[in-house]
């Protein structure tokens, strides 16, 4: 994988500092970026520092494509936000160039062409060059819409997701590519390019490598914010909106190295979207979460703030995936103090625990079928039927509550729990209940407890039907 | 020419240009192809996201491919099926889902659709469905989604950008990425896996363009 990082050479620019070591300039690239193709023989990935303002997203775009290296890839270091800083430069060129590198190649769905916003009454009359952004892809075959999954339909704050005979349907054109559906989906199956685990990963772990010896924070900022964060203690790592951030990620970063970690909420860019709440409670979380494990010494803000102690490097897998928080959760219970219980309750937390009320719970099953992750589970031997469940397998998607048949009764519940104990606790029996057998096939008919809410439901005057649906199962009634 | 009217001719090229791809190879198609893909690459295609499944299209093109292997290539994918999996390039193959009594209803769909464009197949053995006439249809809308535009019909414009993205959504866009997956299964075939590829990447992004070009007609009407 070759990363190229080109600089824009602008005459009579202050901002991007002049020798920049393996940083190619280009004469005004911002402006003229066809010239770019010169400079870049044989790269996959791109990096440029560029002044935001003077680039026309299209034309960069064009240039890009028509150099063989996909514009979605490229990672655009702001002028503005190195203004002349050497170092800090490289920190961030360090970062960006670990991002790129770890980049997936997108496909024809991931990109979409767009027009822009308000034009000005001259663009009216010349049609402008589109420009493309990411949405993103469903995998179907690990989709588990199948099964009755609808988190991202619920997540999705621009209806952009419809679930329809165990299928989902994705609006591309109501989408705003916020990334919250990235995040949600609990089997992983909603993925866009440019914002994969490892790319993540390798980029925070990469400004903290670069920073050294010095200590570095690291924010997770709006990509579409108008402001840069100013302090040279700090690197911003873009993500589509804040308001995907789950509370592990910022413990993430200080688990990678990071001397402080932050969630900033984006209200000044005024995107609708309401997702400062959820930036705020995902820091309010992720400081519970330190609290709990005895690490309250450890930094996540909701803006840039003093450094702390890193809590790392410790090495991780996935911290930014599907199973991340559960990764992340266990490393921070081996580095907390010794018989540290970490339990945190919060409508952000990334894990859930289903309860079940054995009173109400009938054993049909149907939760466990409709679980996209396996959390939830049966075994079901000769005469006996178990419901079982993984709290590190359930993400606290809640889509076996609305399925359950005796919702009304309070069978089932969902809390989103992160307790440790509980992960590590393996695989629990919730109920459990025998089962009558088929008087001629011997297949199981139900369980006790759903032939006891059916007698119940019934009533005395059908004991006769009763006794026959407990004596037959659905193929052998009304066979002689 | 008006912008619009430029970007709606450079769309009638290019779905024309994919139905003559498909089509079952000739000496002369494949000369016409090749001249038609050095026209199109000159029409600044690098400012579009189909570029690069474009490129190694037409990268192939300009190689020294042979009739004789694209024809035995053309065979085996769309008509025997020998070697690997028939992918067959027709609508109803991928919506009847193996039912034999659904077919007719897709095919009857497909009909019903032309003749609400005003439009009927002639002179052609290929079924109704077959993916070359479903993009001939496209080329032809483009065409006079253009020639709407440099008469400043622009009502009438408007109306076959919709007729467009509607006919994209019922048919092509449903099936491709299906035909798409198929003919990958089907074992290495340099041009046609190439070919489905550039294709089904220029529809998906014809489908966000026409939506695009749609808000934009909005604003500036």
């Amino acid at each position: 994988m070759k990363v190229t990082a080109l600089a824009c050479a602008a005459p009579g620019d202050v901002a991007v500092p002049p020798e920049l070591e393996g940083v190619v300039y280009v004469d005004d690239l911002c402006r003229r970026p066809d010239e770019l193709s010169d400079s870049i023989d044989g790269s996959d990935r791109l990096v440029m520092i560029v002044h935001p303002a003077r680039v026309s997203l299209a034309q960069m775009q064009q240039s890009v494509r028509a150099a063989g290296v996909d514009p979605l890839g490229v990672q655009y270091v702001s002028a503005e936000a190195i203004a002349g800083d050497a170092r800090r430069a490289m920190v961030l060129l360090g970062g960006a160039v670990a991002r790129a590198a770890a980049y997936d190649e997108s496909s024809p769905e991931q990109a979409r062409a767009t027009f822009g916003g308000r034009q000005s009454r001259r663009e009216m009359i010349s049609l402008p060059k589109p420009h493309y952004e990411s949405v993103p892809l469903i995998d179907e075959n690990i989709c588990a819409a199948r099964t009755g999954c609808r988190a991202c339909v619920t997540e999705c704050p621009q209806r952009a997701y419809h679930w329809s005979r165990g299928k989902v349907r994705f609006d591309r054109d109501a989408c705003v590519t916020c990334g919250r559906c990235v995040t949600a989906c609990p089997t992983g199956a909603i993925s866009n390019p440019t914002l994969s685990n490892r790319a993540l990963s390798d980029q925070i772990t990469a400004l903290v490598a670069c920073a050294a010896p010095e200590p570095l924070g690291v924010a997770f900022v709006c990509a579409q914010r108008s402001q840069h964060i100013s302090s040279s203690e700090w690197a911003e790592v873009e993500v589509p909106c804040t308001g995907m951030v789950p509370a592990t990620w910022p413990i993430a970063a200080l688990l990678l190295g990071a001397a402080a970690a932050a969630v900033v909420p984006c209200s000044a860019s005024g995107c609708g979207l309401g997702n400062e709440e959820r930036s705020r409670a995902a820091v309010s979380l992720a400081g519970a979460l330190l609290t709990a494990s005895g690490l309250e010494h450890a930094a996540v803000s909701g803006e840039p703030g003093p450094l702390a102690d890193s809590l790392g490097p410790v090495a991780l897998e996935n911290p930014f995936g599907t199973k991340g928080p559960f990764e992340v959760i266990l490393a921070l219970h081996s580095i907390a103090p010794a018989d540290q219980p970490i339990a945190v309750t919060g409508s952000m937390a990334y894990r859930g625990i289903a309860t079940i009320d054995t009173a109400a719970c009938t054993l049909c099953l149907t939760c466990a079928e409709t679980c996209p992750t396996g959390a939830l589970s049966h075994t079901a031997d000769t005469g006996h039927v178990e419901l079982t469940f993984a709290a590190s397998l359930c993400t606290g998607c809640s889509q076996c509550v609305p399925v359950c048949p005796e919702i009304e009764r309070g069978a089932i519940r969902v809390d989103r729990r992160i307790d440790v104990a509980a992960l590590q606790g393996g695989r629990q029996t919730l109920a459990e209940s025998p089962t009558a057998q088929c008087e001629l096939c011997g297949a199981p008919v139900a369980s006790a407890a759903m032939l006891a809410r059916i007698s119940h439901l019934l009533g005395d005057e059908h004991t006769a039907a009763m006794d026959y649906l407990e004596r037959r199962c659905m193929d052998c009634r009304g066979a002689s | 020419m008006k912008p619009a009217a430029e970007i709606a001719r450079l769309r009638q090229g290019l779905y024309r240009f994919f139905a003559g791809a498909f089509a079952p190879p000739q000496p002369v198609r494949l000369g016409e192809l090749v001249a038609a893909a050095e026209y199109l690459e000159a029409m600044d295609l690098s400012g579009y996201a189909f570029y690069r499944e474009w490129r190694a299209l037409a990268s192939l093109l300009e190689s020294d491919l042979t009739v004789m292997d694209m024809a035995a290539e053309h065979v085996r994918l769309f008509a025997s099926g020998t070697d690997g999996v028939l992918c067959p390039p027709i609508e109803s193959y991928y919506r009847s889902h193996g039912r034999r009594e659904a077919i007719a209803d897709v095919v009857a769909a497909v009909e019903q659709d032309y003749r609400d464009l005003g439009l009927i197949t002639i002179g052609s053995s290929d079924p109704p469905d077959h993916l070359v006439t479903q993009l001939e249809i496209m080329s032809t809308l483009c065409a006079r989604e253009s020639a709407s535009r440099l008469m400043q019909l622009e009502v009438e414009a408007t109306d076959l950008l919709d007729a467009e993205a509607r006919f994209l959504h019922r048919h092509l866009t449903a099936w491709l990425p299906d035909l798409r997956a198929r003919v990958h299964a089907a074992g290495p075939s340099d041009f046609y896996a190439a070919l489905v590829d550039a294709v089904h990447a220029y529809v998906t992004h014809d489908r966000d363009l026409i939506a695009g070009l749609r808000r934009w007609s909005g604003a500036t009407a």
